[in-house]
């Protein structure tokens, strides 16, 4: 456990019982809870530990995707806006707590990056219309998932995991990979293939 | 439905490197097909697991008192959408230019997208072959109603057809009624459908 597990612990132990029934059936137990007690009850606490967590490591993964220091501190903070903002939206049985402070940076860094280039077009973000109710059967499919991506993604050959890094952080991957990691474009998707195989076998017998 | 985007496309789509029009045509595809879905959100999750291993940033000190202030501030209420009849949810709010006869049974409305990735809409009447075409770079179509065949292969409602590198073929649109597509090309000219579209409409 990191640094992060003593403060959410702090937090933890000064909420509601409810709070940790929740963090039983929970993938990622800590930082789900602080969402869902900032969406709850604006909670400041709550979330200046997600901030002190995520906000670092978001402005790690802009730079990497080509960002200035200071673009990708921006970006990094209007993420964690949006997490303020938008964690009434945040279903734990849908997506672990990392995973749906990713797609939000995701968004805005496709967001950025439009109105770099097109200041005039509008397209809506398409994932906002695939929203869906859950099904109760989905619910520990979700939370086996994240447990069995993480442990599929440590299988991975090194090559293989460098490929899938540099896929999800630069902003024109495969031609960029193939630049950084010096080998061809060929072998990118290859490997990328191959790797996303791997990930998708070790989910095959989830719903 | 038997076409499906690539695990690449769809690793991509969900990082964010698609371009954004070709992001819509996945998108449209996602919206009608839940095995595509649970991919999706697996590389999502994929996604989850690598921010949280990356090593953190020094960020600015006064980062967290900027974030929480503006928590307080009022949200401005979002713009409404221009919502267009008959398209699946991933298209509802585009922005899409009028509809061009193109001749052939055919016709053409383009996506104001802004990027270097052409898209839009297009339409072929029952019966309607395209001519035959070849084309480079990336190629995504998704079928929105009716179908079409391309060699030994048929195309319905939901399918997606992924395209990449040079390509010769002549789509057939089945005779039982029109088909709607959306697709998106990151060729200029000899793109498949899209540039044999442009060619008709520049000529």
């Amino acid at each position: 456990m990191n640094a992060f597990g003593t403060l959410a612990g702090r937090w933890l132990a000064s909420s509601s019982p409810g709070a940790w029934a929740q963090v039983m059936t929970t993938p990622d137990p800590g930082f789900a809870a602080l969402i869902l007690a900032v969406a709850e009850h604006a909670d400041r606490e709550a979330f200046s530990i997600l901030f002190r967590h995520f906000a670092p490591r978001l402005k790690t993964m802009l730079m990497r995707g080509g960002a200035s220091g200071q673009a990708a501190e921006e970006l990094a903070q209007e993420t964690m806006l949006l997490v303020w903002r938008k964690a009434g939206q945040f279903d734990p049985e849908k997506a672990g707590a990392s995973t749906w402070i990713f797609t939000i940076a995701r968004n805005l860094r496709i967001d950025a990056f439009r109105r770099e280039r097109h200041p005039d077009t509008l397209l809506p973000d398409p994932s906002e219309a695939l929203e869906e109710p859950v099904r109760a059967d989905q619910v520990l499919a979700t939370a086996e998932r994240d447990v069995r991506v993480r442990a599929a993604m440590e299988t991975l050959s090194p090559e293989q995991a460098d490929v899938v890094r540099a896929a999800y952080f630069l902003d024109q991957p495969h031609a960029e990979i193939e630049k950084q990691l010096g080998i061809p474009l060929g072998t990118v998707k290859s490997r990328l293939r191959l790797a996303m195989t791997k990930l998708r076998a070790a989910l095959e017998d989830l719903a | 439905m038997r076409h499906h985007p690539t695990e690449t496309t769809l690793a991509a789509y969900a990082g964010g490197a698609l371009p954004e029009p070709m992001g819509l045509v996945v998108a449209t595809h996602l919206f009608g097909c839940p095995a595509c879905r649970r991919l999706t959100a697996m590389a999502e999750a994929v996604g989850g697991t690598l921010l949280e291993d990356l090593p953190p940033a020094a960020i600015d000190d006064d980062a967290l008192a900027l974030v929480l202030a503006r928590t307080e501030r009022p949200v401005a209420p979002a713009k409404p959408s221009r919502l267009q009849g008959g398209l699946p949810p991933p298209l509802n709010a585009c922005s899409f230019g009028p509809w061009r006869r193109l001749g052939l049974g055919l016709r053409w409305r383009a996506l104001n997208s802004g990027s270097h990735v052409q898209a839009g809409l297009l339409e072929g009447a029952p019966g309607k072959s395209l001519p035959r075409h070849s084309h480079a770079g990336m190629e995504l179509t998704c079928v929105i109603a009716g179908s079409f065949r391309d060699g030994h292969e048929r195309y319905v409602a939901g399918d997606l057809v992924e395209i990449e590198g040079e390509h010769r073929h002549q789509p057939i649109i089945d005779a039982s009624g029109p088909c709607l597509c959306i697709i998106a090309t990151e060729g200029v000219k000899f793109s498949g459908l899209l540039g044999f579209a442009q060619r008709l409409l520049t000529d």
